[in-house]
């Protein structure tokens, strides 16, 4: 029995990781893994073995067949194109120091976040994850070799039985120059900050209100609450608000996103877990949805191309989002703060979740601020916005010219994969706010 | 059907007692076991001599607690299972979704998993066990289209509330789980949350189910008990002995609970497993401890060590959380002007600190005397959760396990919904 395709991931990861706590080392720990996966479709079905003892090649694509025939009683008869692509070779130098001398970084990078007395605990982690990716298929073979890393910092300020928590991170694909010069203490000091000023800070007042987001928070929407619904697996399973949309006008004019798994920054890769080269796509352009994003099944069904499949491990490549952002407009920032007149300044993001059926979003801003005759005015803490995808979209109406991409982490189906995203300044007229 | 996948891994996690602290390492080559070993101990030594680290569990010290036996956590008819099986058991889902009319599957999923897993030390401690677990989920949408011309012409198909979801799942250590029924859950409670109404503002007595009140105590409860938090002033508990829930709320942890997502004899250290009341009738009693921790404090560890996998570092986490109350009814029939939740969108963004959230309420009804009258189009719960215990009033009969937090739906008085 032979597979209409099959294809062999095998990845090396090692992974480092540190954790400073008011000075003291509470954490350090170091590992080594491998696995290889192999993925057979036949007749519709998909038939995927892995494992983590050097398995081999051709028993297990025999054992993938095996699953694949079962799979395919009950599959849908689809084709899986095929996409011609010359073998590839690259290496990125995510240059990293010793351990000794990335600890003594870290170590001042956390006495920078104990600017004052009432800042009572302050922690500093690192992580970083070199990864080995060799792919082939049965006509070519590609490989890469990648080191992301990140940093964290947080700082607990307490006073008059008041506890307020402030946090920064950085995620990025230099290794340990992400931890040096001058911005991570800028962070460090950023973060202690906040939380200082959010034990004087008031309750926002709640309802409706007209909003800027700044840039992590504008990119943290765009993922959860577009990106996520542009994911051809969800769109195919009925899952998404977008389906069924595409040429239709679904926002303001003023926004354009982007998907860009070239742009160097933590969602970058030179491949993806199914060997496509992949390329910038564009989501919505003035405020028209363009695309969705595909990985090789989504892509084969739907006649698009794929290069958005990535899995965490050796988990299944599903649609997946790379770098996502929305592009610059021409607005100055205090021309944003005019248009605003009245309103809340919502900065940062403590997470956030998505029904990308219902279109319905909610997430916590880290902190935000009263804007009043244009003016920022006080500080304001557990600020929440939630709404409508669409609607939102909708009420767009000025965006700003200062674009920043943020490194983070996605979940989906249990599986987590690094991405960027990232926003400029946005107005949104109108957003239920959260708050006493 | 997408596809069928089976995957196997094995490996090693290595603690080292050296210079004064301890490090670890891991591997899944075992050829690689003295290097990492190496590099263990060379973690340790970047972290330099640790006062408060008492070094292992010890087999002496524990003689007087018998390791006991767990009950049903192995069966080996999931073991058994094949392909074919499984499929069936996939076909069950979504055939389940298919009889309620109107609504389509957005996706299933059954999978199985068998784990093997051995902890020894230097200190004595020489433990062996094996698990099983079987998982069933089901995600189902109904469409409520609006055919109206005025609907077509604004577009406003989706904006009308015109598709609703929600989700179902179960998780047993032992082959026993309905998958129809899951899928008929998931179904039911889609078609039921169409043409939702929004509500007043205002305050609210509220239902959450075993979903929605497990999301609240997993991402805060679970935070605030922690020992080492406790410790370090990062939780809103602090002392023992205090009411800190309702006069009928008892919490109890417990790692030898039948059948359980946390159930072994031991932790992941080795130490034996056993009950922990948490909450005894609204009095906090205890939290838990790893054995660091816990040696840091002068006390005993809980038996709460534990590992995501052989690769992750044993830190503090619940093993059965288990709520209950000494009222048990049916709270739905207790509430006169309510609402039920049944899951919140984004409990994790809630402040694990201070216990303050705003969550989303997803698949939500208002209730009227004691019946469930209409879905909810939009609502979210602003509240904070240590005001929360103290209002449980009634938990239900409807005990489910929710990976490690096993609670019944409960009846919550008196919160603020915008």
């Amino acid at each position: 029995m032979q597979a209409d395709f099959y294809d062999v991931r095998r990845c090396e990861i090692e992974n480092r990781a540190f954790a400073i706590e008011d000075k003291k080392i509470e954490h350090v720990s170091s590992s080594l893994d491998h696995f290889t996966v192999v993925r057979a479709f036949l007749d519709g079905g998909w038939g995927i073995v892995s494992s983590n003892s050097d398995p081999d090649e051709e028993a297990v694509l025999k054992d993938a067949i095996k699953l694949a025939k079962l799979s395919s009683k009950r599959s849908k008869k689809i084709y899986l194109k095929r996409y011609e692509i010359k073998d590839f070779k690259q290496k990125i130098e995510g240059r990293l120091l010793r351990e000794e001398d990335e600890l003594s970084i870290l170590r001042e990078i956390e006495e920078s976040a104990k600017i004052d007395e009432r800042i009572k605990n302050t922690k500093v982690s690192f992580s970083s994850s070199r990864m080995k990716v060799l792919y082939k298929n049965d006509h070519h073979e590609e490989f890469y070799d990648l080191c992301r890393s990140g940093y964290s910092i947080s700082a607990i300020a307490k006073e008059d039985g008041e506890m307020q928590y402030g946090a920064e991170r950085e995620y990025g694909i230099e290794g340990s120059d992400i931890i040096e010069g001058d911005r991570p203490h800028i962070l460090a000091k950023k973060a202690a900050d906040t939380s200082i000023k959010l034990l004087k800070a008031s309750y926002p007042p709640s309802g409706k209100k007209r909003v800027i987001l700044d840039q992590e928070l504008g990119g943290v929407f765009i993922h959860e609450a577009v990106g996520h619904a542009t994911e051809a697996d969800i769109v195919l399973a009925g899952d998404s608000i977008l389906e069924g949309k595409i040429g239709e006008k679904i926002g303001s004019e003023m926004i354009n996103v982007y998907d860009d798994p070239t742009m160097m920054e933590y969602g970058y890769y030179p491949f993806d877990d199914e060997g496509i080269i992949p390329k910038r796509r564009a989501l919505i352009e003035d405020g028209v949805l363009k695309g969705y994003l595909h990985n090789r099944e989504t892509a084969s069904v739907l006649n698009k191309e794929p290069g958005n499949g990535r899995a965490d491990g050796d988990e299944v490549p599903i649609p997946r989002m790379s770098n996502t952002f929305i592009g610059d407009g021409d607005m100055k920032f205090e021309e944003l703060l005019e248009l605003v007149s009245d309103g809340v300044y919502l900065c940062g993001s403590r997470g956030g979740e998505v029904s990308t059926a219902e279109g319905l979003f909610h997430f916590n801003a880290k902190k935000g601020y009263i804007i009043r005759k244009g003016e920022i005015g006080g500080m304001v803490k557990d600020v929440s916005l939630s709404g409508n995808t669409l609607e939102t979209l909708k009420t767009i109406v000025g965006v700003g010219n200062d674009l920043k991409i943020n490194g983070g982490h996605c979940g989906k189906e249990g599986q987590t994969v690094p991405v960027g995203s990232g926003s400029p300044h946005l107005v949104i007229s109108s957003c239920l706010i959260g708050g006493e | 059907m997408e596809g069928v996948a089976k995957s196997s891994s094995r490996g090693f996690g290595i603690r080292v007692n050296y210079g004064g602290n301890f490090g670890f390492a891991s591997t899944d080559d075992e050829k690689d076991l003295e290097k990492r070993i190496d590099a263990a101990k060379k973690n340790a030594k970047l972290k330099g001599r640790d006062e408060d680290w008492k070094g292992f569990v010890g087999a002496e010290e524990d003689k007087d607690k018998r390791r006991e036996k767990v009950e049903g956590i192995y069966d080996h008819h999931i073991v058994d299972l094949n392909g074919e099986e499984m499929i069936e058991f996939v076909e069950s889902l979504m055939e389940g979704i298919k009889s309620v009319n109107g609504t389509l599957p957005i996706g299933g999923e059954v999978s199985t998993v068998r784990e093997q897993f051995r902890i020894i030390n230097t200190n004595g401690i020489e433990e062996e066990e094996k698990r099983t677990m079987i998982y069933g989920s089901a995600e189902a949408s109904f469409r409520n289209d609006c055919k109206s011309s005025i609907c077509k012409l604004k577009n406003q198909r989706f904006l009308n509330d015109g598709m609703n979801s929600a989700y179902d799942f179960a998780i047993s250590r032992a082959l026993d789980i309905d998958f129809e029924e899951i899928g008929r859950n998931a179904a039911n409670l889609a078609k039921n949350s169409s043409k939702g109404k929004k509500i007043r503002s205002g305050r609210y007595d509220l239902v959450l189910s075993p979903l929605a009140a497990s999301e609240l105590f997993d991402n805060i409860f679970v935070h605030a008990i922690n020992g080492e938090e406790v410790m370090k002033g990062r939780s809103k508990f602090s002392n023992l002995g205090e009411e800190v829930g309702n006069a009928g709320l008892t919490i109890l942890d417990d790692g030898l609970f039948k059948g359980g997502c946390g159930s072994t004899p031991f932790d992941d250290e080795g130490f034996p497993s056993g009950k922990n009341y948490i909450l005894d009738e609204g009095i906090l009693k205890n939290f838990i401890y790893d054995s660091y921790t816990a040696g840091k404090e002068g006390k005993k560890s809980t038996g709460n060590a534990v590992r995501a996998d052989y690769s992750s570092f044993p830190e503090i986490d619940v093993r059965n959380l288990i709520v209950s109350h000494n009222e048990v009814g049916d709270p739905i029939e207790e509430m006169r002007d309510g609402i039920l939740i049944n899951s919140f969108i984004g409990a994790h963004t809630s402040n694990e600190i201070t216990g303050d959230f705003s969550l989303e309420g997803k698949n939500a009804f208002k209730v009227e005397r004691g019946e469930i009258k209409y879905p909810i189009k939009s609502l979210m719960v602003y509240g904070n959760f240590f005001d929360l215990l103290k209002a449980i009033v009634i938990a239900g009969r409807d005990i489910k396990m929710v990976y490690d937090i096993v609670t019944p739906s409960i009846l919550v008085e008196d919160q603020r919904v915008i």
